[in-house]
């Protein structure tokens, strides 16, 4: 979950050159500013347009149509000025007229969503990913990019972003006061006539033993076994062998030269999709183990699924967007060596605005989605979590895919920091730090730098 | 009535310790370039080791527990935290030194993260999650102190007498500049006012020689103060009057230093903006109503700020002494809070020895008169304890940085390579930089711990380090002096919105206080590129500007 | 003292990304004589110059300094590996009485044996890190500040003197071994340090002096012009009184007339005793100052001799003009 966050602040990191203190507040923004979908009637001045907690009134739902419609058309004009509403970042060629008639309706449809769909979680989640992605340019325009004129040093631009990071922090305080609060999530959603408890959490257990590997969930509210399967080694061994054949394959035979998808990726793709695959059709139901050499217990529901696999998606995208596109590829041009890139004739300014944009839609999301896994929303809640995003950040060498690698590193030295030494949580974030320091001391330019 | 001095004393005790805490910081960023995001660590380190070693051993209660208490004189306390903090300091800077600016700067904010979570979750070290309390602070039981009793007479002569040298100095080196400008001794107001602060005795030693005439004359106030103090209540009070009345004269004279070339107009100018600044705030005082306050305040002040900008921007007076204009509409601000403000009612009222008291009371600021009788209390010791803390960690770092050491600091913030081309080790002056900066650091915290005697770890926060490159880019960046003209200026801001939150409804007051911290952001960001070496600027251009 | 000459510099050999940008050059100055170090762009020169003092780490060969190795003259002194290992004592002293802490709970005996565990632990992971490092030769630190201590002091390509400081400021940061130089001298021993400041400042007229700079002496360095930041490099070099003087394009982008003032002050230098290494692009002032000419190119030696003779030869010629 760091991951989504690091993103946003590697790619602000690498490319618009800005060590960005404030990235942790743009996070919490991005929480907060869910509040107003989800629980209209807790939002102050808000309050005034709702009926009660979450029942906005219908000029309550008024504003948030104009707002969510006015912040996609702002995240658009921040990729590109006037241009960019006409279709000027789209990877293919199109017509002005078609252009902006899309993006007028992604506009309306936003408005719909964040209107229509008021109180629901999801609502919330896009609602605040294009809110920031219109307010995050801000910072770059009126801020950072008067200060990289000056020409000032990367320690400026730290004590700089340190001051946004106050400013956005105590402007939330301003407007929610200090009380924590929470979001409201239905229990429930009906998919197609069948009802799905989304919010229900579920037992998955993993049982490693001598017989194999066996996978059960479970559903403790009704005490039912969803899923029951063991893999025996040879089975197993036999899935696991399989899976690296198909993903060499994969990697060796590809079909073509992709653009999007690279030799390493479509291989690991395949790689796993095999093994689920395999896993699945060769498993065997039996009971629990006895006696098993691992057992753990992950709980989840399917909303925290869904946070997952969207956290997964979101990557996806971002990596298609960056490879597929003319703004993808000025970006990468422009990590790379800032000046050549103005020298080569991108539009670097630009380019910035166009990573703000995605970091702030990030932010967002990611946001909201961790001020539902955190159960509640505080003002520090960003601070706590950029330590951990830079420790990333910085493991990466400040550079976005590093970035992703980095997160994954830190999130995992958390926990099984945590769980070694048997430490308090409170130890949680130190515990990334202590990795990033032994890191830095061992390579002081970062893991892939 | 309304005696306001209290506030200007307390603003003065949370700006002495600050100051020590911007000067840290500013050993470490101004002149050597090391930005140290977890300067707040080493302020936590010297707050808890200090109050470790003064609170009595742990009495095994179930509500604090705490692994030491040693129950040691304060000023072994405060010795032992700033070494403490200075070694920590080199520890810390070992390992990080050799990071990049960035990543430097974000690993020591976290490993002052570390610190912080380990004083919160180790509940044996300092009482976990809950305050530690416990310090008794030096001599409190002494205070507050009146006339005609020994203590009282002792506070008196050595507190009057010290007040009174440090002013005869001041007045000293006021005279002597004016002496350079070829006016000649005794003439001047200055001349004149020090002929009768020394007693006379400066005919004796030679006004050449104001540094010692000015610790004779101190001792004689010492004596002087002492004997009326023990005599008396009356004589407490009377020599109290007139060391608070020779400490305001000597403000004034130096005033006139710096309003050198003022006219009535420049008067009237930066008396009407200070007036305004004060007049922007009036909706709050009269309506009630929120809603129709806060845009008025708003407009207000908006109006305010741009009548300043304009001026500053078109009108030749202002624009060629920004740093007389502003100094000056920032004292009258004051000064209209700090007066009239405060026997307004009264007045209106037409209470007239109310506003007597109110008057005296806030010019006599060596006592305080709130109480039924004129003392000295508690808190102005501390500030005068905190003061002198202050005056010789400035001195000493002055001496520090004006040596050959403090060259080579300068130059690495310079350019390192070059230190490293004449033969000269960066790292080792970065880590004794750090050392330096780390143990001030500490010695701020250690008189934190002594000044709000229960230390929780939220007191910690990363904020800290904020305001102390606050006040480091509000003074000025390189320039010791300035790190007390920015903690006050920080301390000032603070406090006059706390005042003005009370008027504020409860439930709002949270927000408010959130609000000033946006304001304070805004403004930081606005200083940093308007004016990115801070208010005063380096110290060898502040000089260049007053002398 | 015996003969060997000043620098000794054998087989030097430096490779970045796998582009060789000094392939296995040897050569030799000596004291008392200006030596030029020419080539075309991208011949290695700067490089070379940097391994010479000590900036870059060579992948191979050897510089022997006044017969010293200066690859040995860089290793970390004792004092200083005893604060590393100190250093690292403390820190895995704390990691151990933490962990004390988390595994047998909290008391004096647990924390005090944890923290001693872990200094050992520290110590001894320092040594074998030491040992090991010796035997590979790495070192992680380059200390150039080291050869500058022993007497080869350099410049750079693009001059970097200390702009926020006065010329007269440089100039004083340069000598070594400054009392003042120590935080705590600097309150205590007071009166050594004025003496000492007043002969530094001393000298430090004298070269201001020599050098015309006088009407800037109270200028900041930033405001100097290219030539005078080149002359204020120089100058700062000689307030160290060095046996080596290493310069690196000490003309480039200098007026004649200064340029002519910089290669006086060179010359009578020169024959007071020091020994110059320079580098330099502008052919006629290398061509007049050099004793001794070597000329490089795409990482090698190509040439070496009297200024005459090197002027003559075909490959570097060739090399000039094909470059």
């Amino acid at each position: 979950m760091i991951a989504l966050g690091a993103i946003g602040l590697a790619m602000v990191y690498s490319i618009a050159e800005v060590p960005n203190f404030a990235h942790g507040d743009l996070l919490m923004m991005g929480a907060y500013t869910a509040l107003l979908i989800n629980t209209p009637g807790a939002v102050p001045l808000l309050d005034n347009l709702a009926e009660g907690a979450q029942e906005p009134t219908t000029a309550g739902l008024a504003v948030l149509f104009v707002l969510g419609t006015g912040a996609t058309l702002g995240m658009f004009y921040a990729l590109g000025g006037g241009e960019a509403l006409r279709g000027s970042w789209w990877p293919v060629d199109a017509p002005d007229a078609v252009a902006v008639v899309v993006h007028l309706l992604a506009a309306a449809v936003v408005g719909v969503v964040s209107s229509l769909g008021a109180t629901s979680f999801l609502a919330a989640m896009v609602f605040s990913g294009v809110v920031l992605a219109a307010l995050a340019p801000i910072q770059e325009r009126y801020v950072f990019r008067k200060f990289r004129q000056r020409d000032v040093s990367l320690a400026m631009m730290l004590v700089v972003s340190l001051a946004v990071a106050f400013v956005l922090r105590f402007g939330v305080q301003t407007i929610f006061g200090g009380t924590t609060r929470s979001y409201e999530i239905q229990s429930t959603v009906e998919v197609f006539g069948a009802e799905i408890k989304v919010a229900i959490v579920k037992f998955i257990d993993v049982y490693v033993s001598s017989s194999g590997v066996l996978v059960q969930i479970t559903d403790p509210a009704e005490d039912v076994m969803l899923f029951n399967n063991l893999w025996s080694w040879p089975v197993f061994a036999v899935v696991l062998l399989a899976s690296l054949a198909v993903g060499y394959a994969g990697y060796r035979y590809r079909l073509g030269t992709r653009a999007i998808l690279g030799p390493y990726l479509l291989g690991t793709i395949l790689a796993l999709a095999t093994f689920f695959a395999g896993a699945l059709v060769l498993g065997a139901s039996v009971s629990a183990p006895e006696s098993a050499l691992v057992d753990s217990r992950v709980r989840l529901s399917v909303l925290r699924l869904f946070i997952i696999l969207l956290a997964i998606g979101m990557m996806g995208a971002l990596h298609a967007a960056l490879r597929a596109t003319k703004l993808g590829k000025a970006m990468r041009a422009t990590s790379d060596n800032r000046d050549l890139a103005q020298v080569r004739g991108i539009n670097v300014d630009q380019v910035t605005m166009g990573v703000w944009v995605i970091a702030g839609l990030y932010a967002g999301i990611g946001g909201t989605a961790l001020g539902f896994l955190f159960g509640a929303l505080t003002i520090t809640l960003g601070f706590f979590l950029l330590l951990p995003m830079f420790a990333a950040v910085i493991l990466g060498g400040i550079t976005i895919y590093g970035a992703l690698l980095g997160s994954y590193v830190v999130g995992l030295s958390m926990e099984v920091g945590l769980f070694a030494t048997g430490l308090d949580a409170t130890y949680r974030v130190p515990m990334a730090f202590v990795v990033l320091i032994l890191v830095l001391i061992a390579k002081p330019e970062g893991l892939t730098g | 009535m309304a005696v306001v001095s209290d506030v200007i004393i307390s603003l003065g005790v949370l700006a002495t310790f600050y100051g020590l805490l911007a000067l840290g910081m500013n050993i470490k960023y101004g002149f050597t370039g090391l930005l140290d995001f977890g300067h707040v660590g080493f302020y936590l380190v010297g707050a808890y080791t200090a109050a470790l070693l003064v609170i009595e051993p742990d009495a095994g209660g179930p509500d604090t527990v705490y692994v030491v208490g040693l129950d040691l004189p304060w000023i072994v306390a405060v010795l032992v935290a700033t070494v403490l903090a200075g070694v920590v300091g080199v520890f810390v800077a070992l390992p990080t030194l050799r990071l990049r600016e960035d990543y430097l700067a974000i690993t020591v904010l976290g490993i002052a993260a570390i610190f912080q979570r380990i004083v919160q979750a180790e509940s044996w070290l300092v009482n976990g999650p809950d305050a530690l309390r416990g310090y008794t602070p030096p001599l409190i039981d002494l205070f507050p102190v009146t006339g005609g009793s020994p203590v009282g007479a002792a506070v008196m002569a050595v507190a009057g007498g010290a007040i009174w040298a440090g002013s005869t100095w001041a007045l000293g080196r006021a005279m002597e500049l004016e002496f350079d400008a070829g006016t000649g001794p005794g003439v001047t107001v200055a001349g004149r006012l020090h002929a009768v602060v020394t007693f006379g005795t400066d005919r004796l030693i030679g006004f050449e020689n104001y540094r010692g005439g000015a610790l004779v004359a101190g001792a004689i106030a010492a004596v002087v103060g002492g004997v009326l103090s023990f005599a008396a209540q009356d004589g407490f009070l009377a020599w109290a009057v007139v060391v608070s009345v020779f400490t305001w004269l000597v403000a004034f004279v130096w005033l006139t230093r710096y309003s050198s070339g003022f006219d009535a107009v420049d008067y009237l100018t930066t008396f009407a903006l200070g007036a305004a600044y004060m007049g922007a705030l009036a909706p709050m005082f009269f309506l009630e109503t929120f809603q129709l306050w806060v845009p008025l305040t708003g407009l207000a002040f908006a109006v305010v700020i741009g009548v300043t900008v304009y001026l500053y921007s078109n009108w030749q007076r202002f624009a060629a002494r920004p740093f007389g204009y502003g100094l000056f509409t920032g004292l009258w601000f004051g000064f209209i809070w700090y007066i009239p403000l405060q026997i307004l009612s009264d007045v209106a009222a037409a209470n007239w020895p109310s506003v007597a008291s109110s008057i005296f009371g806030n010019v006599v600021w060596v006592l305080s008169l709130s109480g039924d009788v004129p003392e000295i209390g508690y808190p102005r010791f501390k500030l005068f304890l905190f003061g002198t803390l202050l005056l010789v960690a400035l001195y000493l770092s002055e001496l520090t940085i004006d040596s050959p050491f403090g060259r080579v600091l300068r130059a690495i913030r310079n350019d390192e390579r070059v230190v490293n081309s004449l033969g000269k080790d960066p790292f080792m002056y970065k880590i004794m930089s750090m050392a330096i900066g780390s143990a001030l650091a500490g010695l701020a915290g250690a008189l934190a711990a002594m000044h709000f005697q229960v230390l929780v770890f939220t007191m910690f926060a990363p904020r800290v380090t904020f305001i102390a490159l606050l006040m480091l880019f509000l003074g000025g960046v390189g320039n010791n002096r300035a790190m007390v003209v920015g903690a006050f200026l920080f301390w000032a801001f603070q406090t006059a919105t706390t005042q003005l939150s009370g008027f504020v409804a409860p439930g709002l007051r949270e927000n408010i206080q959130a609000f000033r911290f946006v304001v304070m952001g805004v403004l930081f960001l606005l200083l940093l590129y308007y004016r990115p070496q801070g208010l005063m600027g380096e110290r060898a251009a502040a000089e260049a500007g007053s002398e | 003292m015996s003969d060997a000459p000043l620098l000794e510099v054998e087989n030097l050999q430096k490779s970045f990304g796998g582009i060789t940008a000094v392939d296995g050059v040897s050569f030799e100055l000596e004291a008392g004589k200006v030596t030029g170090l020419i080539g075309p762009n991208g011949a290695g020169k700067t490089t070379t110059f940097n391994l010479v003092s000590g900036f870059y780490k060579p992948d191979a060969g050897t510089i022997r300094f006044k017969g010293t190795d200066t690859q040995t003259l860089m290793r970390p002194a004792p004092v200083e590996q005893g604060v590393w290992a100190s250093a690292s004592a403390g820190f895995l002293g704390l990691i151990g009485a933490a962990s004390g802490r988390v595994t047998y709970g909290v008391s004096p005996d647990v924390l005090a044996g944890g923290a001693v565990a872990g200094a050992a632990v520290g110590v001894g992971l320092y040594v074998g890190q030491n040992a090991i490092n010796n035997r590979r030769g790495a070192y992680k630190h380059s200390r150039p500040f080291r050869l500058a201590r022993q007497g080869m002091v350099r410049t750079f390509q693009i001059t970097r003197e200390l702009t926020e400081m006065t010329v007269l400021e440089n100039l004083l940061l340069a000598p070594p071994d400054q009392t003042g130089e120590g935080p705590l001298n600097a309150i205590v021993r007071r009166g050594t340090i004025a003496e000492e400041e007043a002969q530094f400042r001393e000298r430090a007229e004298e070269i201001i002096e020599l050098l015309e700079l006088d009407h800037l002496r109270d200028e900041e360095a930033g405001n100097l012009s290219g030539g005078q930041r080149k002359l204020l490099e120089l100058g700062r070099v000689l307030m160290l009184d060095p046996d080596l003087v290493m310069l690196d394009e000490p003309v480039a982008g200098v007026n004649p007339a200064l340029t002519d003032r910089i290669m006086e002050a060179i010359t009578s230098m020169r024959d007071e005793g020091y020994g110059f290494c320079i580098v330099e692009h502008e052919m006629d002032v290398i061509m007049s100052l050099s004793d001794k000419i070597i000329a490089m190119a795409e990482g090698q030696k190509m040439a070496e001799g009297p200024p005459e003779e090197v002027q003559q030869d075909e490959q570097v010629l060739e090399s000039y003009l094909g470059g």
